[in-house]
């Protein structure tokens, strides 16, 4: 039901925008591409839910239509899944759907845009403006297509940016033919706002530049993007809260002779809790190793999380280290390996990624995630049988 | 100021013929001389838009294709360009960009990367700058341009080069960070432009070779070359890099190299 009206929303934003892009671009740069992805997952242990299956296949499509005026641009970025098992995951948005161009002294985006923040490599507390889409991925940054308007402006003190974000996006979840699924009641979700999913957010990032230093400071106000989830024993599942929060966001990265150092810290007034979530860690990196052109990087950040509920985060007090080869090869060949290890439970997670080029067009990724050891409250503790390893094969045009 | 100053010294020596200092300095001031003048022909073109087409050359003679596009706005006197380089091809790394803020002499320049996989901008380290720029033999610190405040000079006297009279000049980067501690440079006498650089490293070391031709001259005094290849010599590994005709006074603005421009370039 739902899902049907968010659906005619955006067929009517689409058409104004396609129509807004076609009528103002005569004869001026455009072009499609896009990619097609044929993905298998293979989860080797028994499914903790009954209707779940060994491993599921799918098939997923993200067209790309760019066209550009001068400073006229427009966007549009269609996605489509259609998953073998969890009819949660066969699922559609619009990544992108926008106009951009310069007005007034200002930098505007309005339509469906994508806007990340942060700065870290394994948790981004300050990314707030989209939506995870979850069903995609529980550790990428995949995030759902999020209306707004944005007006940016760079001035002598820093660039400052304010998005209106009317329509709000449900984060995704796996249903329970899914693997990967949580115990949540993610069809009946409970707003604060009487708005629902129409309370108009707003979001302000101010960022400047000291030297070999970038700083960000950022605002939100509106419908928190992560749900709270509390237990609820007589459903069995846990309730899925989209609370109305402040919070105000930072976001720090400098360069010191072979290190990169970065922070993120949020501080948040929601309903329930006053909590601060922060990251903060160095990477280096070792370039063109032994001849080669290959470099490794190495990554190591503390992620903390204040918040009491303990089912809604991943990263409560951990340590997360990494490390990440680039053959800087032909066909760009790419391993990484991250483990995040919980410094207060017994609890540990990794993965394993490897992508390469085949030819121009095509290319492979491998990944390989565990779980081996989960404690009880926290999300991976729903997960501890459903590591995996997925196959991906894309194909540009 | 300390440019000029130094500038009018030398040109006040060559003109009135009087040897300036030692052996050493005259060599020095000459060396300066040559590439002070390169950038002084070259200054006041605003901006400027190029494509490039880069074939990379494995050790074992594979090759691979990229395809990117550079743009360029000129900085005010006395300070650095800043340079933005967006991949179009291959298309899983179409949208990759580099940006760089130049800082003149011993500073380090600003050095941003957006890879869209991460959707994250990321500061370069300042002595990581000798990293291959998406499997290229070009370096980040290859791609932030060379002002003549960033280096000194000596020059070591004429040679001839595929048949032409050169200058040849040795440089020495001034920033602590570089990742070379030597360019040999081969000068056009005319253009004042490098047509051949060997680039040692710390080690002192021939790291890479550089080779460009097919210089153009814009707009009367602008030059611009339209092959570059630059061989990494201990592997054999090169890319050589072709570009468009180069496009300039295209009205490209400030806000288009910050660091918060660099996402959703790709197309």
């Amino acid at each position: 039901m739902k899902k049907a009206r968010l659906d005619t929303r955006y067929a009517r934003a689409l058409r104004f925008a396609l129509l807004a892009g076609l009528a103002v671009t005569p004869g001026a740069f455009a072009d499609w591409g896009g990619w097609i992805e044929l993905e298998g997952r293979w989860f080797p242990d028994t499914p903790l839910y009954p209707p779940q299956s060994d491993g599921d296949a799918s098939v997923a499509l993200r067209p790309e239509y760019r066209t550009q005026a001068g400073d006229l641009s427009f966007a549009l970025l269609p996605f489509l899944r259609v998953d073998s098992e969890d009819r949660e995951r066969t699922h559609a948005d619009l990544r992108e759907a926008n106009v951009k161009f310069d007005a007034w002294g200002l930098s505007w985006l309005v339509g469906i845009g994508q806007e990340s923040w942060g700065v870290a490599e394994s948790y981004h507390p300050v990314d707030i403006v989209n939506q995870t889409d979850f069903v995609e991925d529980i550790a990428t940054d995949e995030k759902l297509g999020q209306p707004m308007i944005q007006a940016k402006r760079l001035t002598d003190w820093g660039t400052v940016q304010l998005l209106v974000l009317p329509g709000f996006r449900e984060r995704t979840f796996p249903g329970e033919h899914g693997r990967l699924y949580l115990p949540i009641d993610f069809e009946h979700p409970i707003y604060q706002s009487p708005q629902r999913e129409r309370h108009v957010d707003w979001a302000l990032r101010w960022a400047k530049t000291f030297g070999t230093w970038d700083l960000g400071l950022s605002y939100f106000w509106g419908t928190r993007r992560d749900p709270r989830l509390e237990p609820d024993p007589a459903k069995g599942l846990a309730s899925v809260y989209y609370d109305l929060i402040h919070q105000v966001g930072l976001d720090l990265q400098g360069a010191v002779g072979n290190w990169t150092f970065k922070l993120e810290y949020i501080y948040r007034d929601t309903p329930v809790q006053r909590y601060s979530a922060a990251v903060a860690g160095a990477e280096y990196t070792l370039y063109g190793m032994a001849d080669t052109a290959a470099d490794l990087s190495l990554y190591a950040e503390y992620t903390y999380n204040g918040t009491d509920n303990t089912l809604a985060t991943l990263y409560q007090n951990d340590l997360f280290t990494g490390a990440r080869f680039a053959f800087n090869d032909l066909q760009s060949t790419e391993v990484q390996l991250g483990v995040l290890s919980d410094l207060e439970q017994d609890s540990l997670l990794w993965r394993l990624e490897g992508s390469r080029r085949l030819g121009e067009n095509w290319k492979l990724r491998l990944t390989l995630q565990g779980f081996p050891r989960t404690a009880p409250g926290e999300p991976a503790y729903y997960w501890r049988k459903d590591g995996y390893a997925r196959l991906e094969l894309l194909r540009y045009f | 100021m300390r440019r000029s100053v130094k500038l009018t010294i030398g040109l006040l020596a060559l003109a009135l013929g009087w040897p300036v200092g030692a052996g050493a300095d005259r060599n020095a001031d000459r060396g300066a001389e040559i590439f002070s003048a390169r950038d002084r022909l070259d200054e006041g073109f605003g901006d400027q838009r190029v494509s490039m087409q880069l074939t990379l050359r494995s050790a074992n003679g594979r090759t691979a294709e990229r395809r990117t596009r550079m743009q360029l706005l000129e900085g005010p006197p006395g300070q650095g360009d800043k340079t933005l380089v967006v991949f179009d091809a291959p298309p899983d790394i179409a949208g990759t960009a580099l940006l760089t803020h130049e800082a003149l002499g011993a500073a380090d320049d600003s050095q941003w990367l957006y890879l869209p996989a991460y959707k994250r901008v990321k500061r370069i380290a300042a002595r990581d700058r000798s990293g291959s720029f998406a499997g290229t033999e070009f370096s980040y610190e290859d791609l932030a341009g060379d002002k003549f405040e960033d280096f000194t000079y000596r020059f070591v006297g004429e040679a001839s080069l595929r048949g032409q009279q050169v200058y040849r000049v040795d440089r020495m980067p001034i920033a602590p960070n570089s990742e070379y501690s030597r360019q040999e440079t081969w000068v056009d006498p005319d253009t004042h432009q490098i047509l051949q650089a060997y680039l040692y490293d710390k080690k002192g070391r021939h790291l890479k070779t550089l080779e460009t031709g097919d210089w153009v001259r814009y707009r009367g005094n602008y030059w611009r070359p339209r092959t570059l290849a630059m061989t990494h010599v201990p592997s054999g590994r090169a890319t050589l890099l072709k570009t468009s005709e180069y496009e300039f006074g295209v009205g490209l603005k400030e806000k288009d190299f910050s660091p918060e421009a660099l996402s959703g370039l790709g197309r």
